[in-house]
């Protein structure tokens, strides 16, 4: 931000709610009951953006499914509206009674997931969702929120030991851990890397010492390395399905076929739907891949729909906004009133953006093939309202914010 | 209010923090950044063409078969090839569910098809693939049987019929080697069909529609193009129909009275323009069912004895004879008929005079050392030029050819069109074999054999375009079996021009050898025209058997204004009889007989020989008999009646005048009571009289004068013993016998 003579307000929870006039150019001043104007456009843009997407794509299978085109999209729109709702009402409350629930939460959640492989519903061989009431849910979205929550409680009470291995790393690892395990047992591979990777931005953030995430990046590339070349051999005898993943990820068009289990095939319609769609695309609603030929374009492939119709340029908008997103999100970090509310805001948009990334890396098949969603586009109503209610827990952090007066 | 907020510091924990997002938040954007940069590398530059593969995986392109352009006759309407819409059944083994399903199409297939069943297995096992052709160009009923199957067990999508076009020749085996047929795509593979497969072809269509996975058409149209097909063009032939006709039909009763170890050959030329009007070849084969052997080809592949390799061997080797048209891809020795070129080339020289030199012959002539005899032992005397080349005499061609001089030989030689290829529209036609293709040396002795066309080998389409160059005045044509390209609607598109200015040997020249051969050769004469010919009987020199022989005959005619040249050629006759004179002459006569009038070239009125009979019933018999016998015709009256009630031959027949009237008064009819005397092997006078006497009347096939020496009938159309009614019309033909080769 701007060099020299910035001032800075330090925040209250009970700050006036008017909003201060006049004063010298380059102040700062406390703007609260204004929520992050350029946050809330973009999650806006996105969620219509992805609402637009839902029903370009969903459509065909809709009907062949259903025999209605609207479906898919209608459902979809009715939980936009109850997570815009979410989401408004979540920006008018006070961030702070999240830290005073932050350990009942997280373990009221991590116990949710436990017990899902024994009252969850079933499908494709995956017990992760909760019915309740007709409608399902994946308390795994639930514990991303939990996860980062208590680490950013936990950090913020014990500031000044996070360099410390035992007093702020361990720690850190035993909320990461459990909740790795419960999504794990869940046979829930992605949200594990997810719970994972958010467990060690957190330590990032909390300043612990650059080192150990010297050796984690060293041990994660040794691995990786080792997985290419002499390990190889080794994973097809006894991993042999992680051995089939990499092996598929190599050259999904090998593995298109019925006689080879098929497991390519995604992968490989995903590539054929993002390259057709050229420089401007097809045209929003001219996919040809959705008509049966890119299975569920609605979930987690629907990226390679929008790539497919809107092109090259569609793609980079909607990157550009999830960037936007992430730098807002920093922003609003850097702006926070304090410690908590900076690694609780950090923590969510970091949760959104690793999944964009990696469900972008996954869609043009630059990570190997994995059920991950993409935030505001992915069909799924609860994952969505949570998602915007998350986004209204960053939005309500942001009302505490200082902002330059311009 | 705002200028007293205190300042807020982070801790330094906090500024850690603060530092640490912003390194995640830079990160973030890179990776970001190279997502973009991934993105860009599929979508712009596509390298791995995933955007052609996926547009062959939701579009299906169904292709549009180009109808192939008909085969016409020299009027544009007689329609000797044309393509037929019909269907081709194929199966998608794809969508056969399982192996019941499986069973039960080969079952219904194979049945109705007449397909082994085990070969519908086999490809409908080939579970990837979507078309698998069970049988190609599928009749009317099979057509219709296979769609009844389908709907019957909604075998819809899996048992599919195509449309395509099939050739159909409307005529069989109607020119048939100069044609030539189309294969099972409908490429020409021979013949015409080959030469102009380009415009005739046409070119395929494409229809390309995008579907989704279960095969719906997307309405969405990406992808989705329709290019129509463009016919082919039709081909306008110089055959002309009725020359064709008349060629084949004397050229397979040539074959059967001769019974040649070869073919029967002839080629119907237009000597002013190289045009072809008849090209045909005995034994023949049917175009429409190209692979099977024709009756003779058959009798000899029944009798082969061999393994089943070898014996499918020699059918494929009995095949391509049948189809070779060896009028222009096989060459042969001319022998005499070559007599015309040298003539030519002396004539025009000035090598030797037409009208003072003389040739001595005593039946032999010694050149270089050698002893080279002539046809007529007793030798022919001392002869003028035109003499020589009637009498076809060897050693005068031997002075004559020594007389050109190699190096003036070689050069016309050339120039007439012997050393090379003629240039025409006949796929595969064969080079000749001569003094530069063999390497051996020319001089003296093979010029002195060349002279009268032995020990090179030509092409029938080369000899007869050398000869037609004689016959038009010196100019060398170029032979062709196509003259223009129409579209479907006749209109011509595109005409084809042969260079034909090309003067060989001046307009006098020609004169002076066609006033020698003009009706000199007899069995060639055709009655009212003026017929130039020249024939030939070479001997076969690459064969093991000796007395090997091919007979040949060379005329152009009407001589006042030559039109049309014939080449006929028969390939070791085994009937008796050998020499170009009496076995190729008269078939040339027969041809041409036929197709001067058919050309609407009139016959030349000489004085009449013949007369059409009157009506002379209710006349009184005196005045019929009077007015009969002042015809100069015989008249025998039949009963005692006073007036005609019955006349023989009836009114309008056509007799000879030295024929005979019977006339029947009343209390007399004609009854069938003449029984008919053998003629055959009588000279001419003899044959006449004979008939005469027996009270029948003669009419004489081809042109006759009583001055014929050397002749005598060979056929008459009633045999001998037969009963006939008084005064029926006897046909003779006569041969003669002529003492030429």
């Amino acid at each position: 931000m701007a060099s020299n003579g910035i001032q800075k307000a330090k925040s209250s929870a009970v700050a006036p709610k008017k909003r201060s006039v006049g004063g010298t150019q380059n102040r700062i001043y406390r703007m609260i009951g204004e929520v992050d104007r350029p946050l809330l456009i973009v999650v806006i843009a996105l969620v219509c953006i992805g609402s637009v997407m839902i029903f370009s794509a969903s459509y065909a299978v809709s009907d062949s499914r259903f025999g209605d085109s609207y479906y898919f999209a209608r459902s979809q729109i009715r939980w936009v509206i109850i997570g815009i709702t979410a989401m408004i009402l979540l920006s008018r409350i006070d961030y702070a009674y999240y830290k005073q629930l932050a350990y009942l939460i997280y373990g009221v959640v991590l116990a949710l997931n436990f017990t899902v492989p024994i009252f969850g519903v079933n499908h494709k061989g995956a017990t992760r969702w909760f019915n309740i009431m007709g409608m399902e849910f994946q308390p795994s979205e639930l514990l991303k929120f939990a996860l980062v929550l208590a680490i950013a409680t936990y950090i913020s009470e014990h500031p000044n030991q996070m360099r410390d291995w035992k007093k702020g790393v361990v720690p850190v690892m035993l909320l990461t851990g459990p909740a790795c395990l419960a999504t794990f047992t869940q046979n829930h591979m992605s949200a594990t890397i997810i719970l994972f990777l958010l467990g060690m931005m957190m330590l990032w953030l909390s300043g612990t010492k650059s080192f150990y995430f010297g050796v984690l990046i060293g041990f994660v590339a040794v691995m990786a390395v080792f997985a290419f070349t002499v390990g190889r051999p080794l994973l097809e005898k006894f991993v042999p399905q992680v051995f089939t993943r990499l092996e598929i990820w190599e050259d999904p068009f090998a593995y298109m076929s019925y006689e080879t289990g098929g497991a390519g095939w995604q992968p490989a319609q995903s590539l054929y739907a993002i390259s057709s769609g050229g420089f401007w695309g097809l045209g929003l609603g001219q996919s040809n891949q959705k008509h049966g030929y890119l299975p569920e374009p609605q979930n987690d492939y629907i990226f390679a729909i929008l790539s497919e119709e809107l092109g090259f340029f569609g793609v980079v908008c909607v990157i550009v906004l999830f960037a936007v997103l992430a730098y807002r999100g920093y922003h609003i970090s850097k702006n926070s009133p304090n410690r908590f509310c900076s690694l609780l805001s950090m923590g969510i948009v970091a949760q959104v953006i690793i999944q964009v990334m990696l469900n972008l890396a996954v869609v043009t098949n630059t990570f190997p093939s994995t059920g991950i969603s993409l935030p505001f586009f992915s069909y799924g109503g609860t994952s969505l309202l949570i998602l915007l209610a998350e986004m209204g827990i960053v939005l309500s952090i942001s009302r505490y914010s200082f902002v330059e007066r311009g | 209010m705002a200028s007293a907020n205190r300042k807020y510091t982070p801790s330094g924990s906090g500024r850690m923090t603060v530092a640490r997002s912003r390194g995640a938040l830079v990160i973030v954007l890179v990776l970001l950044s190279l997502l973009c940069v991934r993105f860009a590398y599929l979508q712009l530059f596509d390298p791995k063409d995933y955007r052609t593969q996926a547009l062959d995986q939701y579009t299906s392109s169904v292709t549009i078969p180009a109808k192939r352009g008909a085969i016409y006759a020299n009027d544009a309407t007689t329609e000797l090839a044309v393509s037929a819409t019909v269907y081709n059944c194929f199966i998608s083994p794809f969508d056969i569910e399982d192996d019941a399903q499986l069973n039960k199409i080969a079952d219904g297939l194979s049945t109705i098809l007449s397909v082994d069943r085990n070969e519908i297995i086999e490809k409908g096992n080939k579970k990837k693939t979507k078309y698998q052709i069970i049988k190609k160009f599928l009749s009317e009923t099979e057509e219709q049987a296979v769609r009844a199957f389908i709907s019957e067990n909604e075998f819809v999508g899996i048992i599919n019929l195509e449309e395509t076009t099939k050739r159909y020749y409307r005529y069989g085996s109607f020119a048939a080697h100069l044609l030539g047929f189309t294969g099972s795509d409908n490429q020409g593979l021979s013949g015409l069909e080959s030469t102009y497969d380009e415009y005739l072809a046409g070119v395929d269509g494409k229809s390309v529609k995008a579907a989704d996975a279960y095969g719906n058409e997307l309405d969405s149209g990406v992808g989705s193009t329709y290019i129509p097909a463009t016919d082919g063009m039709s081909v306008v032939t110089t055959l002309d129909w009725t020359i064709q006709n008349t060629v084949e039909k004397y050229v397979r009763q040539a074959y059967e009275e001769h019974q040649p170890n070869g073919r029967v050959q002839c080629i119907v030329m237009d000597v002013n323009n190289g045009e072809l009007l008849a090209s045909a070849i005995y034994p023949s084969f049917d175009l429409n069912n190209y692979n099977n052997l024709s009756e003779l080809y058959q009798q000899k592949y029944d009798t082969f004895i061999g393994t089943d390799d070898e014996r499918s061997e020699y059918r494929t080797e009995l095949l391509y004879e049948m189809w070779n048209n060896t009028n222009a891809s096989q060459t042969y020795e001319p022998g005499s008929t070559f007599k015309i070129i040298t003539s030519a080339i002396a004539l025009e020289e000035n090598a030797v005079s037409f009208e003072t030199s003389t040739f001595n012959c005593v039946g032999a002539y010694t050149i270089a050392g050698t002893k080279i005899h002539c046809h007529k032992i007793a030798g022919h005397g001392t002869q003028r030029f035109s003499e020589a080349l009637v009498n076809s005499c060897n050693p005068a061609f031997i002075q004559i050819g020594t007389a050109i001089g190699t190096t003036t030989f070689k050069k016309y030689f050339d120039e007439f069109g012997y050393t090379q290829v003629t240039g025409s529209d006949i796929v595969g036609e064969a080079s000749s074999i001569y003094y530069g293709t063999t390497g051996a040396q020319f001089q003296a002795l093979e010029l002195a054999i060349y002279s009268f066309g032995q020990t090179f080998k030509v092409t029938p389409i080369q000899h007869i375009r050398a000869v037609s160059a004689v016959a038009n005045g010196g100019y060398l044509v170029v032979p062709h079996a196509v003259k223009s390209l129409v579209d479907k609607d006749g209109n011509v598109v595109k005409t084809f021009e042969y260079e034909s200015s090309r003067q060989v040997i001046s307009t006098d020249t020609c004169n002076k050898i066609i006033t020698s051969l003009t009706n000199s050769t007899k069995n060639a004469s055709v009655s009212g025209y003026n017929i130039v010919s020249k024939t030939g009987t070479s001997e076969k020199r690459d064969t093991v058997r000796e007395d090997d022989y091919i007979s040949s005959c060379v005329s152009f005619a009407p001589a006042e204004d030559p039109q049309i040249a014939v080449l006929v050629l028969v390939d070791d006759p085994t009937g008796g009889q050998h020499f170009g004179s009496a076995v190729a002459a008269p078939i040339v006569a027969n041809i041409l007989g036929e197709t001067l009038p058919h050309l609407g070239i009139t016959p030349n009125k000489d004085e009449e020989t013949t007369i059409a009979l009157s009506e002379y019933r209710e006349m009184s018999v005196e005045k019929a008999k009077q007015k009969i016998e002042e015809l100069g015709l015989k008249c025998v009256v039949r009963g005692n009646g006073e007036t005609v009630t019955e006349q023989l031959p009836s009114a309008g027949t056509v007799i000879s005048k030295d024929g005979v009237v019977i006339l029947y008064t009343e209390g007399a009819t004609p009854e069938v009571n003449v029984k008919v005397p053998n003629v055959l092997n009588y000279s001419p006078t003899n044959a006449i009289k004979t008939i005469l006497n027996s009270n029948l009347n003669v009419s004489i096939k081809g042109i006759f004068n009583n001055d014929f020496t050397n002749c005598k009938v060979i056929s008459q159309s009633v045999s001998a013993g037969e009963s006939v009614l008084p005064g029926t019309v006897i046909e003779l033909e006569f041969l003669y016998e002529e003492a030429i080769e």
